[in-house]
């Protein structure tokens, strides 16, 4: 073969091959730099504004985190976050982890169905799930209180959604019943790869339930036990908290997320670059328990 | 011995068993509303059975309150991002599997992990200016766009670490017969990442379906509105109808749950799996 | 290199979405372009009388209308007007919602000519109304100066009762507060709920307490001056003038007792409006105290409504000012190439006989005032227009009390909730309002 002709052909080709990969992957990292990530990160600069949204912006540096700290809505906001975070995330976690070692170590029959009825929750728009406890919390002519007054414990009905008591953890028990089956789910898969055989060993040993628990089940679960925290802590702080609170509560009685908190002053009261500022906050939380959780994961391993 | 073997596993049936109920009893009561009145379920409680079985309500919420309308929004809105996300996402994920190229490790973690990571919330305020500014706003694309970008980065790194998984061998056997690159992907990957396709199609269907955030501040018009928004658009408009809300409720949480059940053990896998990796 | 190669094949990917997209705004002559948000069905029709009568005197003229909610209109009026083009007719809601920030940017023509030139100020509105559609030319004070908007059709708060259980249990129709709470308790002795509320929506909460305060502000200060008061706190956001009036504080001690008298239906707290005005429906409270626009599902109820306006603290009072005024108004855009032929639509739309004949038709409060009342069968239209009118006669329409700060919404409403579970006090009620207010207007 003629020396020069292939020359010419392998640099034309290696010049093509270069630019290939970047043509296979353009669709998908352009669209994610443009209508994902670029509109994140001008969270950044939009939040050291103040700006209605429409008209001039004027830069006041960090005022707006500044003013963030004395903002007695969004502390409240915050701590309301708190009690969902708790019922959503170590809730679920705990009760998780106990009632998946009950099933798993069992061998059930039906783990399968009973995996496709947990997971049901996960798929259901959380709009729909907010109208359908809307109904279930309803004072008048709700479920609990109708099936309280059948049972014969008139004395426990109450205005669940209704009054700063109850409000709170009622919207936050939504998220405790959506993720719970989604763990169980996740742990079961996980025990049932844990070899029998380190069991049996330990009950020659002389281990106890509870200590297989401690020192087999749960740290053989933590990769699963991270990936179940990480995702349900976007949901207790992100779109599905947000939505669920929409439809229930509307954010009253003290029941606004965050997430709710930062679109109430951006597309209501139309401080764009404040609400910006708190997005920031939310986002920071968000990976901040992320970050944590997979470093000491990582450190583990 | 045994006996304990069996009552823990009574008990352990009775506790799964009981989930089960909690979990299925609210869409249970939703379903048994829909064929209700609204005074009689303030008359009868919400346990009472229907007095008759009639569609009426379901006619209603379609065809008088506009649930026909957000329907075809809601297809209009999913089947593009989810259809075009798959095909961009495994373009994506050959190349970031199979091919080497500066900068690929920044990329892959600058955008695809980010764009994963980055939910609707966090982006909403700085999604209508973005709109705004395209001309976008109360335009269908609005919505599809960045559902389309989230949905791909999702697949991509699913589709990713599933074509990890493949022998190089099959890449190269290829290449050797005269394939191209582009001809390897479509041939042979795309039809081995069937099932892998398949769950990441099933999973960015219910998260598309089910967006509401960005619709709620891009779609203005209510004729535009899928249906998540339609639904609580719906609660906003003097109606206390219970089992006209509930008719609503079930209409949007139907489709995905009739996916989710087809597909079950696809989306189980990649929920437990796929997101692991 | 080749990555710029590529990333300059996505950009002109997205410049062709972008240019696809925008190539629709391309202007016409001779289109007459309208965003308002007169959607729901007892308006729709209107604005289509009105196009008609207006292609009748145009017919080389085409109109485009595009109607939606509130905060999504606004969001795209502003977004247009911004960019410096938009239609010719506006949605321009209210206050520093919408109307401050665009007279300041000059987006918005001034209809005072045309107010003139269509005597839209004797026919539309008693002047009071006016008042919330006036800004100063700088656009720095609201309620004063010029007009900027004009809105459709009306709306009044009154109260709703239903007239089998006031026949059953042989009641009166109260002619004061005092005469009310008498009622209230044969209502409750009776069996049924006096008044059906649902304050998980705030804004259930401002029309109750609302109405109750301009009555104990009319009683502490005389009708004419509660107006004069209620126009500086909620429209012109007076720094002179305070919330810590011993009639807001009253009217909220007024609740508190309603509340503890057990006036207000079983779990108000925890009904949204739309649940209130179902369990009035179902026939479960005598009571409801609400505005004008649920007139047409409870004209639909199977038991037969009357409406008053709500009374005067002692019997024989004047008529405290009623909470009201015009639907969410629209305005001239200052980009409309025909500003004279979008004022003609407007009093099309809002002034002709079509209009008041369609809007009697379909149970809507006209603009035009006072509404000829012959031919309109007695009922529950007939009462709310004979208080609409009334409220015009005397000219004290009071107001949305979320209108006067922009936080005012999210104040009122935790803070009512608060009241009307006797978490706080009265005074600690007006308390948080007046720090709310006076954060602002100071």
């Amino acid at each position: 073969m003629n020396k020069g002709t292939g020359r010419v052909h392998k640099s034309r080709r290696r010049k093509s091959a270069a630019i290939v990969p970047y043509l296979y992957i353009a669709p998908t990292v352009g669209s994610a730099l443009v209508f994902v990530i670029y509109p994140f990160l001008s969270n950044f600069s939009f939040s050291l504004f103040q700006w209605d949204g429409f008209g001039a912006k004027v830069f006041i540096g960090l005022k707006n985190f500044i003013d963030l700290a004395s903002d007695e809505r969004f502390i409240r906001a915050f701590q309301t976050n708190l009690v969902y975070f708790f019922f959503t995330v170590i809730v679920s976690i705990l009760l998780g982890l106990a009632i998946s070692s009950l099933i798993a170590r069992g061998r059930l029959r039906g783990v399968r169905f009973f995996q496709s009825v947990y997971f049901i929750p996960q798929v259901v728009a959380a709009i729909a799930l907010g109208t359908i406890f809307r109904w279930i919390y309803a004072p008048l002519f709700g479920v609990i209180n109708h099936f309280l007054r059948i049972v014969g414990l008139e004395h426990l009905q109450r205005p669940w959604l209704g009054n700063p008591e109850t409000a709170t953890v009622a919207v936050a028990i939504i998220g405790t019943w959506a993720w719970l089956g989604f763990c169980i789910i996740v742990y079961v898969a996980g025990i049932q790869k844990i070899d029998e055989n380190l069991y049996e060993a330990s009950l020659l040993d002389g281990a106890k339930a509870l200590q297989q628990f401690w020192y087999i089940t749960l740290p053989d679960l933590r990769f699963e036990v991270v990936v179940t925290l990480i995702m349900a802590t976007v949901h207790s702080l992100g779109s599905y908290i947000f939505a669920v609170t929409l439809v229930t509560t509307g954010g009253a009685y003290g029941t606004r997320p965050i997430a709710l908190y930062a679109y109430q002053a951006a597309f209501v009261e139309g401080r764009v670059g404040y609400a910006s500022a708190v997005v920031i906050v939310l986002t920071g939380i968000i990976f901040g328990v992320a970050g944590l959780s997979m470093f000491l994961l990582e450190r583990k391993e | 011995m045994s006996i304990k073997k069996i009552v823990g596993a009574g008990s352990g049936y009775f506790v799964a068993i009981f989930l089960a109920l909690l979990i299925v009893i609210p869409f249970v009561v939703m379903f048994m509303g829909t064929f209700r009145e609204h005074t009689d379920i303030i008359r009868r409680g919400p346990f009472a059975l229907p007095l008759e079985w009639s569609l009426e309500n379901f006619r209603r919420v379609l065809f008088q309150y506009n649930f026909d309308l957000y329907y075809i929004n809601s297809v209009l809105i999913t089947a593009p991002a989810v259809i075009g996300s798959l095909i961009i996402a495994l373009m994506a994920a050959f190349a970031f599997s199979v091919m080497e190229f500066p900068l690929k490790r920044l990329l892959l973690l600058a955008t695809i992990s980010l764009g994963v990571m980055v939910a609707e919330v966090f982006i909403m305020i700085p999604l209508f200016q973005l709109m705004n500014q395209l001309g976008l706003v109360d335009n269908l694309l609005s919505v599809i766009l960045p559902s389309l970008a989230m949905s791909a980065c999702f697949s991509t790194l699913v589709l990713r670490s599933f074509f990890m998984g493949l022998p190089r061998e099959l890449l190269d056997s290829g290449l050797v017969d005269g394939a191209s690159n582009w001809q390897v992907l479509w041939k042979i990957y795309a039809p081995i990442a069937r099932p892998a396709i398949v769950t990441c199609g099933a999973l960015t269907t219910v998260w598309t379906w089910n967006t509401y955030i960005t619709p709620l501040v891009l779609i203005h018009d209510p004729a535009k509105a899928p249906l998540p928004l339609g639904l609580a658009l719906f609660q906003g408009q003097y109606v206390a109808d219970v089992p006209l809300i509930m008719t609503g409720a079930a209409l949007t949480a139907l489709p995905p749950i009739l996916i989710y059940l087809l597909f079950q053990p696809r989306i189980v896998w990649g929920i437990t799996q796929g997101t692991i990796k | 290199m080749f990555r710029w190669q590529a990333l300059s094949i996505l950009m002109s990917c997205l410049l062709v979405v972008f240019m696809m997209t925008t190539c629709a705004w391309g202007s016409d002559v001779k289109v007459l372009e309208i965003w308002d948000i007169y959607y729901q069905p007892n308006r729709e029709p209107v604005a289509e009388a009105a196009i008609e009568q207006f292609k009748e005197r145009y017919p080389d003229w085409q109109v485009k209308r595009s109607a939606r909610p509130l905060a999504d209109m606004k969001t795209a009026v502003m977004a247009a007007l911004g960019a410096g083009v938009g239609p010719d007719i506006v949605l321009v809601n209210n206050g520093e919602h919408m109307m401050g920030p665009m007279v300041r940017a000059n987006q918005i023509v001034n209809l005072d000519p045309y107010a003139e030139q269509y005597g839209w100020l004797d026919e539309l509105f008693s002047p009071t109304i006016w008042d919330r559609v006036r800004y100063t030319e700088d656009g720095t004070q609201f309620g004063e100066g010029l007009i900027w908007a004009v809105g459709l059709d009306a709306e009044l708060v009154g109260i709703y009762y239903n007239k089998d259980i006031f026949e059953e249990l042989n009641l009166s129709i109260p002619e004061s507060v005092a005469e009310l709470e008498e009622t209230m308790q044969l209502i409750k002795e009776g069996g049924y709920a006096p008044i059906s509320v649902g304050i998980l929506d705030d804004w259930q909460f401002f029309h109750l307490y609302g109405a109750l305060q301009h009555a104990a502000l009319a009683h502490q200060m005389g009708a004419d001056a509660a107006q004069e008061y209620l126009d500086d706190v909620v429209v012109r956001t007076k720094a002179d003038r305070s919330w810590m009036e011993e009639g807001n504080i009253e009217s909220a001690r007024i609740l508190q007792n309603w509340v503890e008298n057990e006036f207000l239906v079983d779990g108000f707290t925890a009904l949204g409006g739309d649940d209130a005005l179902s369990v009035y429906l179902a026939g479960a409270s005598a009571l409801f105290i609400q505005g004008s626009w649920y007139s047409v599902s409870i004209a639909e109820a199977d038991f037969e409504s009357g409406f008053i306006p709500f009374p005067p603290m002692e019997k024989g009072g004047e008529l405290p000012p009623q909470i009201g005024g015009m639907a969410t108004p629209i305005g001239i855009s200052i980009y409309s190439p025909h500003p004279d032929l979008a004022a003609e639509y407007l009093d099309f739309l809002i002034a002709s006989d079509k209009t008041v004949e369609l809007q009697l038709e379909l149970n809507v409060l006209p603009a035009r005032v006072p509404v000829p009342l012959e031919g309109i069968p007695k009922g529950l239209y007939h009462d709310i227009l004979t208080a609409w009118n009334e409220t015009n006669r005397v000219g004290r329409v009071g107001h949305f009390l979320d209108w006067a700060t922009p936080t005012m919404w999210d104040t009122i409403g935790d803070a009512g909730r608060d009241l009307m579970l006797l978490r706080i006090s009265p005074e600690e009620f007006v308390e948080k309002i007046e720090a709310d207010y006076r954060a602002f207007v100071d």
